[in-house]
């Protein structure tokens, strides 16, 4: 128990220093799993929602795969992203191994079926209840997307959160595209895995503890946007 | 209000750092440097680039891989240059027209070390074959990086040289992690294992529990040298460098 007394008496020491390497990570992960999920959430809740409105030919064949996706491996999403963005592969000339955005695109790729099946389960109720009347009313299918999705807002926090729940933790995928370069593609959960090689235990969980904060930061946020006025 | 506020600062901050992320590419001239992890743990970046940012104006993006990894994306023009140690790896990839202008940069040194009551009695020992085998006779736990990183390779020379099998010694005693050195320290600690790891990434090393130095100095030990290959301007693909 000494090590979580001493993990958590330096995770307030760090807190209170001005270590500039902390916060770049910090900011960092905010950054990138922030951007990701919120691409994903851009992208992927329409989706979701579209998938649940009418059924069209293969739907089900989608959500499956939809489903299957959400045990997307993030050492295969990275060495996927890795191999498009490098220098020898298809996406090479746009230079960015390596960088903020490659990790953008990876965790995006990666949180993007969370966001889709989560919003499917959430408006899919509500077609079944509403997609009648909807559908009476002549609502078209963008229409009744939307108005799907502002009745499912509560689902669609979750949904975001779950996306971005995921985004914060991973260190896979980043990594391999990111290159755990300090300052400036080095994140938490990259500084975590580095500190813990180092054997360095009390301050690797130390920064798992502010990792922790920042969730609970964002999820209360959240939560306070997802809140009906 | 204070409900309205948090949903527009929730958004806006959301927003602000896409844009951010979008503008984060950096407009300073830079260098991809892959290196083997030990030599970024050892802190000797942490000394030496700053120097050489300030006498070049060149900024050098520090990606820390296993040997293996290192080489293989360098070959795929992924890297500016390279830091590695494995020299049979270092000569094809020059063969192969992967780069150029291989030197030897520095050596290191490996030791073994082992917990403090080294039940195969290494202790003292000056020959890493003898020590090996005492290790294999006892049945004492050997914890392998099993990763093909330089120091795995080295290892497994050692092995061959004492003429020991492990891939068939039974009893369960020799234990192939496929981890980093750091990781496989921190298995050793917790396995009371002996283990065979460079001095400087084990001078680094925080949690080394009852583990210890046991055997050094052997010649066999010092045969790594570090090298640093650059990357050939002649590949076509790296040509926009």
């Amino acid at each position: 128990m000494q090590d979580f007394a001493d993990a958590f008496a330096l995770a307030l020491n760090l807190i209170g220093s001005r270590d500039p390497d902390l916060w770049a990570a910090v900011l960092l992960s905010l950054q990138v799993s922030l951007s990701a999920s919120l691409m994903a959430f851009l992208v992927g809740a329409p989706l979701g929602a579209y998938l649940a409105v009418r059924p069209f030919a293969g739907r089900s064949a989608v959500l499956v795969l939809v489903n299957a996706l959400l045990g997307l491996p993030p050492v295969v999403v990275g060495l996927a992203v890795y191999i498009l963005l490098s220098q020898s592969g298809p996406l090479g000339g746009l230079r960015l191994l390596f960088t903020p955005l490659a990790m953008i695109l990876a965790q995006t790729l990666l949180t993007l079926p969370i966001v889709i099946a989560l919003t499917h389960r959430a408006t899919a109720g509500f077609w079944e209840r509403f997609g009648d009347s909807l559908t009476v009313d002549g609502a078209s299918r963008a229409r009744s997307v939307s108005i799907l999705l502002t009745m499912a807002r509560a689902g669609l926090v979750t949904a975001y959160l779950a996306a971005f729940g995921r985004a914060i933790a991973e260190v896979g995928a980043i990594m391999m595209v990111g290159g755990n370069i300090r300052g400036y593609t080095r994140t938490m959960t990259a500084a975590i895995a580095l500190e813990t090689s180092k054997g360095n235990l009390a301050l690797a969980l130390a920064l798992g503890l502010i990792l922790i904060s920042l969730a609970l930061a964002v999820s209360a946020g959240a939560f306070l946007f997802g809140r009906r006025r | 209000m204070l409900v309205r506020f948090c949903r527009r600062a929730f958004f806006v901050g959301s927003a602000a750092t896409l844009l951010c992320a979008g503008t984060a590419r950096a407009q300073e001239r830079f260098i991809t440097l892959a290196s083997t992890t030990s030599t970024e743990q050892s802190g000797l970046f942490d000394h030496i680039l700053p120097i050489f940012q300030k006498q070049s104006g060149i900024t050098v993006r520090v990606v820390a891989l296993g040997t293996g990894q290192a080489l293989a994306i360098g070959a795929r023009g992924d890297a500016d240059a390279l830091l590695v140690h494995d020299r049979l790896g270092e000569d094809k990839f020059v063969a192969d027209g992967n780069g150029i202008d291989r030197r030897d940069v520095m050596f290191n040194d490996f030791v073994l070390v082992g917990p403090k009551a080294d039940p195969a009695h290494v202790r003292g020992l000056k020959n890493a074959s003898e020590a090996l085998t005492r290790i294999a006779s006892a049945h004492a736990a050997f914890a392998s990086r099993g990763d093909d990183s330089g120091t795995n390779r080295l290892e497994l020379r050692l092995w061959r040289a004492a003429g020991i099998d492990v891939q068939k010694a039974g009893g369960g005693w020799y234990r192939e992690l496929g981890s980093g050195m750091g990781a496989t320290l921190n298995t050793s600690a917790a396995l009371n294992a002996y283990t065979l790891t460079d001095r400087a990434t084990w001078a680094a090393f925080a949690n080394r529990q009852a583990l210890e130095i046991l055997l050094e100095g052997e010649p066999g030990f010092v045969q790594s040298v570090w090298q640093h290959s650059r990357q050939s301007a002649e590949i076509p693909k790296c040509e926009s460098r």
